[in-house]
């Protein structure tokens, strides 16, 4: 194909193919689509970047009617939500969402930890079993677990849990007692949140683990230390931000997840005091009140500003726990 | 005991301990899968499978699922390939255009950061796009919502496999004149195991996903009908019908859950026996 | 000096890595409180053959190992063994310092502290071994700075003081002079030799010349074969065999 076009230094430095640099030499067809993919590369690749910003801005404006009509203390820390007579705040939802998922990292952390240490320092052949359950765990949807958990946590937590501790331990103290005859509630959302994070706290740990030296780990096995003594003082002392940024990714996740939680953590709102208490995290404040939220007014602001909240969290802590990694694991 | 005992006791405690930490996992998986076929698999049957639900809204007993399977799927194969459609530039950018310059580590953050985001954001952002251009609850709107929770996972996954060629490969095959839009398509022809794993993950969320479509694709007892109408997806079926009072519509839930959660294991079987080909006979 | 029960006998030691048959029967003596050298061409299983002496080989993935390695006439791959404990009396300096992710006083006391020793002895046993590694005088003013904040030099003489802490009986050193500037090289060197007076020390080398200034006895290692073994002496001046007399006219390897 002849071109009689002369391409300009400023295209010419995009063609890295040295001949086509040269002048006298028309350009081809194909170069041509290569300087036009890189301007459309570049361009779809700065939009998709700056989606969570977009993202953000859009539900900052969208929440903007009811941030700017009350102040901010009284949004976050008033515990009276009558969306009706104009009352809207938040607090209950927020300690919902933290306790909530609190509970559940602290059903995971040890576990998955534990975990995580067997398939990187001791086993490597149970990895090859171990590896697709975590995967198939992380595939499981949201929905999935919420119906398991009606139909298995629930009941346990009504019949088992709840009875024994709340009978024994509940009258002694305040925050094991039981007035919830339902089972629906923060006990059946941490245990349904602790299995759904699970797989990444694993595989990010796993993953954080697997990038400390092996020569790290030989330099203690030779000064005569154990294999588990060699994980305590040595491999976790290094990887030590990067476990932690494994948890705070597990905590983000947790913090948003939406249909699980919901389906089993009773939906009432108020702050819970009690590990039996109903509780109403933020998703679920979302998800359930979606349909009436345009014929309330400032409903639909006061909801997407609950979305704002989550944003907000969520890229704090995966910005920092991301910038960790990529730094102790060489990931990017 | 002396302090050699000790430290062997030691030992042998965490390690028992980290066992039992895997088994336990192991058994709740399959405590979940179990139960969920169990009550699933009493409510399947062919009518299940092959009728949209009869009758009144969330009330009907007769029919079945036909609706939330054909909705779920038009939803993730539509997302996934709009997906895959703005992913690819992406991948592009990171692997021939951007070269050494320091903004593919912020392109990377950035996709990571997206991975974290819960998709009832999405939903929420969503359902903002459409108010803006005056769309309702419809496929569309759940396509559109569901491609933005796909394309991060869509995105970083292809890279990860890209990144598994050398680079010498690529120094090679640019030091033979092809172009870097040439050089990126050998890339994605070489890694297509890898490709197809990517694809096949994002799938999987897809489908699987219920709180970014809850706004934006609604929900409804018909069949699916045209872009711009809601559409039933399996998530949401199985959140819908569960909390009715009829047991014949709760059976439509355990149904819808029991095929979800196999369509889904399924496809991450699928994944994983991809990403083995690629190890196998493509990269190294 | 030779005649005196061996520290450390081989018996038909085999390995193999996955599929690849590395040490080949191996059979070998090593004296007490000498520097004995491992030499041959890269590849030849030297660096293997090390590590099987204190069983770090086998951490690797698909490692196979059979025979015995007698230390004071007890086999360290017997079952009923404990590898902490064979590990803490055969102690390794590797290739390139390691330090371990603390203190340079925590990285001396790391040994003594899991091993229990008495903790009112810690600084003594810190002082001295960073002393009979010669780096006390470097770093008595900065005990408790990041070990990562010493020159590799400096770091691998503090891994020889960690090495020593645990009072092993042996030291193996695996061309651990090799990562170093030729000074600091010098300086182990200087220090392996005054250390034999209580230590047994094998080392590994691919440097003919290090062996010849610090071998009393030599075992050289081809293809996973040992092809000869001897005092460094006879070894060097008088090889037996064709094979080591071309490795050391540096006609091979």
């Amino acid at each position: 194909m002849q071109e009689t076009y002369k391409p300009t230094s400023v295209l010419d430095s995009f063609v890295t193919v040295g001949r086509s640099s040269r002048r006298s030499v028309p350009w081809r067809w194909r170069q041509w689509k290569d300087v036009f993919a890189d301007h459309s590369v570049r361009l779809i690749t700065t939009a998709v970047s700056l989606l969570a910003l977009v993202m953000g801005i859009a539900l900052l404006i969208r929440a903007w009617p009811i941030l700017s009509s009350r102040p901010l203390g009284e949004l976050l820390f008033s515990s009276t939500w009558q969306p009706v007579k104009g009352y809207f705040g938040f607090w209950p939802f927020i300690m919902s969402s933290i306790l909530v998922t609190l509970l559940a990292m602290l059903l995971a952390v040890p576990c998955a930890t534990f975990s995580a240490i067997y398939l990187a320092e001791y086993n490597h052949s149970t990895r090859a079993f171990f590896k697709p359950v975590i995967d198939m765990l992380a595939s499981i949807p949201s929905v999935v677990y919420g119906l398991w958990g009606v139909l298995f946590v629930v009941p346990f937590v009504r019949d088992v849990a709840g009875k024994w501790i709340g009978e024994t331990l509940g009258a002694v103290l305040p925050f094991l007692a039981n007035d919830n005859p339902t089972g629906y509630g923060l006990l059946a959302g941490g245990i349904v949140l602790a299995i759904m994070v699970f797989p990444i706290i694993v595989s990010v740990t796993e993953e954080v683990l697997r990038s400390v030296p092996q020569n790290m780990r030989e330099a203690s096995l030779a000064l005569g230390a154990t294999h588990w003594e060699t994980t305590k003082f040595v491999v976790l002392r290094h990887a030590l931000p990067g476990v932690i940024a494994a948890n705070v990714l597990g905590f983000s996740r947790a913090f948003g997840e939406t249909l699980a939680v919901m389906m089993v953590v009773g939906n009432v709102v108020q702050v819970p005091h009690s590990l039996f208490d109903a509780a109403y995290p933020l998703p679920a404040l979302i998800a359930n009140n979606y349909g009436e939220m345009m014929s309330i007014p400032m409903y639909d602001a006061a909801l997407m500003g609950a979305a704002l909240v989550l944003l907000a969290v969520v890229l704090v802590f995966n910005v920092g726990a991301q910038l960790v990694l990529s730094r102790l694991t060489g990931r990017q | 005991m002396n302090r050699r005992q000790k430290r062997r006791w030691e030992e042998i405690f965490f390690k028992t301990v980290m066992r039992g930490s895997l088994l336990l996992i192991a058994v709740v998986l399959g405590l979940i899968v179990v139960s969920i076929t169990w009550k699933g698999i009493g409510a399947l049957n062919w009518q299940m499978l092959t009728q949209a639900p009869q009758g009144g809204f969330y009330m009907g007993k007769e029919g079945g699922i036909l609706n939330a399977i054909t909705g779920s799927l038009l939803l993730a194969v539509g997302a996934t390939a709009l997906a895959l459609v703005s992913a690819l530039p992406v991948v592009f950018y990171l692997h021939a255009y951007a070269g050494r310059s320091r903004w593919v580590s912020g392109v990377r953050l950035a996709l990571d950061v997206l991975w974290g985001i819960p998709s009832i954001v999405y939903g929420a952002f969503g359902f903002t796009l459409m108010l803006l251009v005056g769309l309702r609850a419809s496929l569309l709107g759940g396509i559109i919502a569901l491609t933005l929770v796909e394309l991060p996972i869509l995105a970083r996954t292809m890279d990860e496999v890209l990144r598994m060629v050398p680079s010498d490969l690529k120094e090679a095959t640019r030091a033979l004149g092809t172009t870097r839009l040439e050089l990126t398509g050998i890339l994605l022809r070489q890694t297509i195991p890898g490709l197809v794993t990517a694809v096949l993950l994002a799938f999987g969320r897809g489908i699987g996903d219920a709180a970014s479509v809850l706004f934006t694709a609604g929900y409804t007892d018909n069949m699916p009908q045209s872009l711009l109408r809601p559409v039933a997806s399996l998530p949401l079926a199985v959140f819908f019908q569960l909390n009715t009072p009829f047991p014949e519509v709760q059976e439509r839930a355990y149904a819808s859950a029991l095929v979800l959660m196999m369509l889904v294991l399924v496809i991450s079987l699928l994944s994983r026996l991809s990403l083995k080909l690629l190890g196998k006979y493509v990269v190294r | 000096m030779h005649n005196i029960a061996p520290h450390l006998s081989i018996r038909n030691l085999n390995v193999w890595l996955d599929a690849q048959h590395v040490l080949k029967d191996i059979a070998a003596d090593i004296p007490r409180r000498c520097i004995t050298a491992i030499v041959g061409p890269s590849g030849c299983g030297k660096t293997t053959l090390l590590r099987s002496l204190n069983r770090l080989v086998e951490l690797g993935p698909n490692v196979r190992i059979t025979g015995k390695v007698l230390f004071d006439d007890t086999d360290i791959y017997h079952p009923g063994m404990d590898v902490a404990e064979v590990r803490t009396r055969i102690g390794l300096l590797a290739q390139k310092p390691f330090p371990l992710p603390m203190s340079i006083y925590d990285n001396v006391a790391y040994g003594p502290r899991i091993h229990g020793t008495a903790r009112t002895g810690l600084d003594q046993t810190v002082h001295s071994c960073l002393q009979a590694a010669q780096l006390w005088d470097e770093v008595a003013d900065r005990l408790k700075a990041p070990a990562t904040e010493l020159s590799a030099g400096q770091q691998q003489r503090l891994c020889l003081a960690r090495a020593l802490a645990v009072k092993p009986d042996i030291l193996l050193c695996d061309e651990s002079t090799s990562a170093l500037d030729p000074i600091s090289a010098r300086g182990i060197e200087d220090l392996l030799l005054t250390l034999k007076t209580d230590y047994t020390i094998v080392l590994v080398t691919h440097d003919l010349d290090q062996a010849r200034r610090l071998a009393d006895y030599v075992i050289f290692l081809w293809l996973g074969e040992v092809i000869e073994q001897g005092p460094a002496a006879d070894l060097f001046e008088n090889p037996a065999q064709d094979f080591t007399r071309a490795y050391l006219e540096r006609e091979i390897g």
